[in-house]
C-alpha cells in the first residue's frame, strides 16, 4: 500500500478540518469574520467543488450548473413546508432531487460534448428559469419566492407537539441554524464534502474521468463505456449543488428562481477557473476570493469613497471619486471582470497556479542559496 | 476449425463509389502473427478499422472468438478482446506514466464501468504493482509526471508505436484478454523495405 500517499491525505484533510473550522478567527482581521458571509464562502465553495468535478475532472463545462442549485433549494424548503424543520432531512431531499433531476438532464445533454453541451445546459436552466415563473408558479411561488408560512403542514413537526412561537426556523435538532451555528453547519459539511471530492479524485473512477477530459475516443477503444463515467460525473456534480442549495435554504429559508439565472451559473465558472480547475483546493478558494471581493466592494459607495479620498485636493477628489465608484457597489462585477481577465491572461491555471509558481521560486532560491553562500567561504 | 479465432466474413465496404473492401473473407489462427500488406490506399486501415468497430462494414460480419464483433461499441469490441494500437502514439498526456499503464488494467479489471469512487488509487496494490513492474521492464521511471512530448517519446519506448516494443507491454497496453489470441500487423513501409534491403544484402 502507498503509504505515503494516504498519510499525505490525512495531514490535508486535518489541516482542511482546522482551517475551516477557524475561519472565523483567522478571516477576522481582513473584515470578513461575521457569518452571513462564511456562510455564503462554505456554501459556494461547495457548489465549486461539486462544479469541478464535473469541469476540471471531466471537461464538460456547464453553463447551466446553478440550476441544480435552484433545484435543491426549492426541494428543501418544501420539506420544511411540509415535513419538518429539522435540517438533516432537508438536505437529503434536497441532494436527491437535485441528483434526479441530474440524471434526466445529464441523459439528454451529455449526448453532445464541447460548446453543445455548454449550450444545451445554459438553455435547460433558462427553460427551467422561465418555468420556475410561469407554469410552475404553484410550485415556485414565482417571483415573491418560496417561503415558510405559519400554516403550513409541517406534518412531523406538529405529529411531535414541537412548539411553535411565530414563523419557525430551521434547526438541527433543537440548534436554530442561523448565525453562526448556521456556519458550522455548513462548515461541517464543506467538510464532508471536500472530503468526497478528495477520495474521487484519488479513485479509480476520478483517473478515469481525467483520461475522458483529455481523450474520450482513447478511453472508449480501451474498454472504458465512457457515456455512464460521464454521467454519473454529472449527477454527482448536480448532488454538490442540490447540496449547496439546500444549505442556502436552511440558513435563509426563502427559495427564489433568480438562484438559477445564467449568472448564477456563471459565477461558479469563474470562481472554478479564477481558483484553478482541475485542482482540489482551487474552487474552493475562488469561491471565497468571490463571495469576499462581492462583500467588501459592494458595500462601498461615493460617500464613503469621499471619506477615503478626503485627504485630496477638491477637483482632485471629485475625479478620483467618480472613476473608482464605477468599480464598487452596484458596479463590482466590473472590478471581478477586471480580476478574472487579469488571472486568465496571466496565470491560466488560477490561483493554484500562482501558489505553484511560488513554491517553485522559492524552491529555487533556497536551492541556490547554499551553494551561494559556500563560495565565499573558501 | 476450433483454433481459428478472429474470422472476418464477407466483409464489403464502399465509400460513395469507391470500394475499399470487397468480399474480404479471412481467417486468422490461434497464436499466430499475420500481416496485412498492399500500396496505399488498398484498404488495409479500413479492414482495421471494421475488425475493431470504427467502421461499420456495408455487409458482412467481423467474429472473434465466436462472438460477433459488428454493430458493437468500440468499448464492447475492446472488453471481448481485440485491441488496437494506434499508428500515432496516443497517451493521456497529463496524466502520470503509471496511471497510464493502469487505465487499461482498471478496463481489464473492472469491465467497462464500474463506480469505483472510493477505493482510492493507493490501495490498488496488485495493479500497482503489475503496472510498475511493467514499466520496471522497459525501464522507465513511473512516478515522474510526464509532458506531452515526454510523454509521446516514452509511449513509442514503451512499445506503443508499431513495431511493437516488450512484450508484457504489449499483453498490458493492448488488450483485455490475458495474451493476445493472435496479432494482425500492417507492417510499415519503412519497415518493409528495410527487411528486403537486409535479406538482400
Ligand atoms: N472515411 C472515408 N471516406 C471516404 N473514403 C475513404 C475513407 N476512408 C478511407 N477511404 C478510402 O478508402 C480507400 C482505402 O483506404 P485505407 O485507409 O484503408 O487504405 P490503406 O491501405 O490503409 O492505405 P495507407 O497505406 O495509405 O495507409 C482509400 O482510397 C481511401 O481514400
Ligand atoms: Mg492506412
Amino acid at each position: 500500500m502507498n503509504t505515503n500517499f494516504l498519510r499525505n491525505d490525512m495531514v490535508l484533510m486535518a489541516v482542511f478540518t482546522v482551517v475551516v473550522v477557524t475561519m472565523p478567527i483567522w478571516l477576522a482581521p481582513i473584515g470578513a469574520g461575521y457569518p452571513d458571509l462564511l456562510q455564503k464562502i462554505a456554501i459556494y465553495g461547495i457548489f465549486a467543488i461539486g462544479f469541478n468535478i464535473l469541469f476540471g475532472l471531466t471537461g464538460y463545462l456547464s453553463f447551466g450548473h446553478a440550476d441544480f442549485l435552484g433545484v435543491g433549494s426549492y426541494a428543501a424548503v418544501w420539506r420544511f413546508k411540509l415535513f419538518s424543520m429539522n435540517v438533516i432531512p432537508a438536505i437529503v431531499f434536497g441532494v436527491a432531487i437535485a441528483g434526479v433531476f441530474a440524471l434526466l438532464i445529464g441523459y439528454v445533454s451529455l449526448r453532445r460534448s464541447g460548446i453543445y453541451f455548454s449550450i444545451l445546459m445554459l438553455a435547460f436552466a433558462q427553460m427551467s428559469y422561465n418555468l420556475a415563473y410561469s407554469v410552475l408558479t404553484s410550485i415556485t411561488n414565482g417571483e415573491t419566492g418560496l417561503q415558510l408560512l405559519q400554516t403550513d403542514a409541517r406534518v412531523l413537526d406538529h405529529a411531535l407537539g414541537i412548539a411553535e412561537t411565530g414563523l419557525p426556523t430551521p434547526s438541527f435538532f433543537g440548534i436554530e441554524t442561523i448565525d453562526w451555528s448556521g456556519f458550522y453547519v455548513c462548515a461541517v459539511v464543506l467538510i464532508f464534502a471536500f472530503f468526497f471530492g478528495l477520495r474521487i479524485f484519488r479513485s479509480p473512477f476520478g483517473i478515469a474521468l481525467r483520461a475522458i477530459k483529455l481523450n474520450q475516443n482513447q478511453m472508449n477503444y480501451t474498454g472504458f463505456n465512457t457515456r455512464p463515467h460521464t454521467l454519473a460525473a454529472f449527477v454527482v456534480s448536480g448532488m454538490y449543488a442540490g447540496l449547496a442549495g439546500s444549505l442556502l435554504a436552511i440558513t435563509d429559508p426563502l427559495a427564489g428562481a433568480e438562484r438559477m439565472q445564467w449568472t448564477a451559473s456563471g459565477e461558479v465558472v469563474l470562481m472554478t477557473i479564477l481558483g484553478g480547475a482541475g485542482t482540489l483546493l482551487g474552487p474552493l478558494l475562488g469561491a471565497g476570493i468571490i463571495k469576499y471581493f462581492e462583500n467588501i466592494f459592494s458595500a462601498y459607495n461615493e460617500r464613503v469613497l469621499h471619506g477615503i479620498f478626503d485627504v485630496l485636493p477638491d477637483g482632485l477628489e471629485h475625479a478620483v471619486v467618480s472613476v473608482t465608484s464605477l468599480f464598487v457597489g452596484e458596479g463590482w462585477h466590473l472590478t471581478l471582470g477586471l480580476l478574472f481577465m487579469l488571472v486568465v491572461i496571466f496565470l491560466p491555471g488560477g490561483v493554484m497556479e500562482g501558489f505553484r509558481r511560488l513554491m517553485k521560486l522559492i524552491r529555487r532560491e533556497r536551492s541556490s542559496n547554499p551553494a551561494g553562500a559556500a563560495q565565499p567561504a573558501e | 476449425m476450433n483454433d481459428i479465432v478472429l474470422h472476418v466474413a464477407d466483409v464489403h465496404k464502399s465509400f460513395g463509389g469507391l470500394r475499399a473492401l470487397s468480399n474480404i473473407d479471412l481467417q486468422i489462427e490461434q497464436g499466430n502473427t499475420h500481416a496485412i500488406i498492399g500500396p496505399n490506399g488498398a484498404g488495409k486501415s479500413t479492414l482495421l478499422n471494421v475488425c475493431v468497430g470504427r467502421i461499420v462494414p456495408d455487409a458482412g460480419a467481423v467474429i472473434f472468438d465466436g462472438a460477433t464483433l459488428t454493430g458493437r461499441q468500440p468499448h464492447e469490441i475492446n472488453q471481448l478482446g481485440v485491441a488496437r494500437v494506434f499508428q500515432t502514439p496516443e497517451i493521456f498526456s497529463d496524466l502520470s506514466l503509471l496511471h497510464n499503464v493502469m487505465i487499461p488494467a482498471f478496463a481489464k479489471r473492472d469491465g467497462a464501468f464500474t463506480l469505483n469512487a472510493w477505493s482510492g488509487l493507493a490501495r490498488e496494490d496488485g495493479l500497482r504493482a503489475e503496472a510498475e513492474s511493467v514499466l520496471k521492464d522497459i525501464g522507465r521511471s513511473s512516478t515522474r509526471r510526464i509532458r506531452r512530448r515526454r510523454a509521446c517519446r516514452a509511449a513509442t519506448s514503451v512499445g506503443w508505436n508499431w513495431p511493437w516494443g516488450s512484450s508484457s507491454i504489449r499483453g498490458f497496453f493492448c488488450s483485455t484478454s490475458r495474451r493476445p489470441a493472435c496479432r494482425v500487423t500492417i507492417p510499415t513501409a519503412r519497415s518493409i523495405f528495410s527487411r528486403r534491403s537486409r535479406s538482400g544484402a
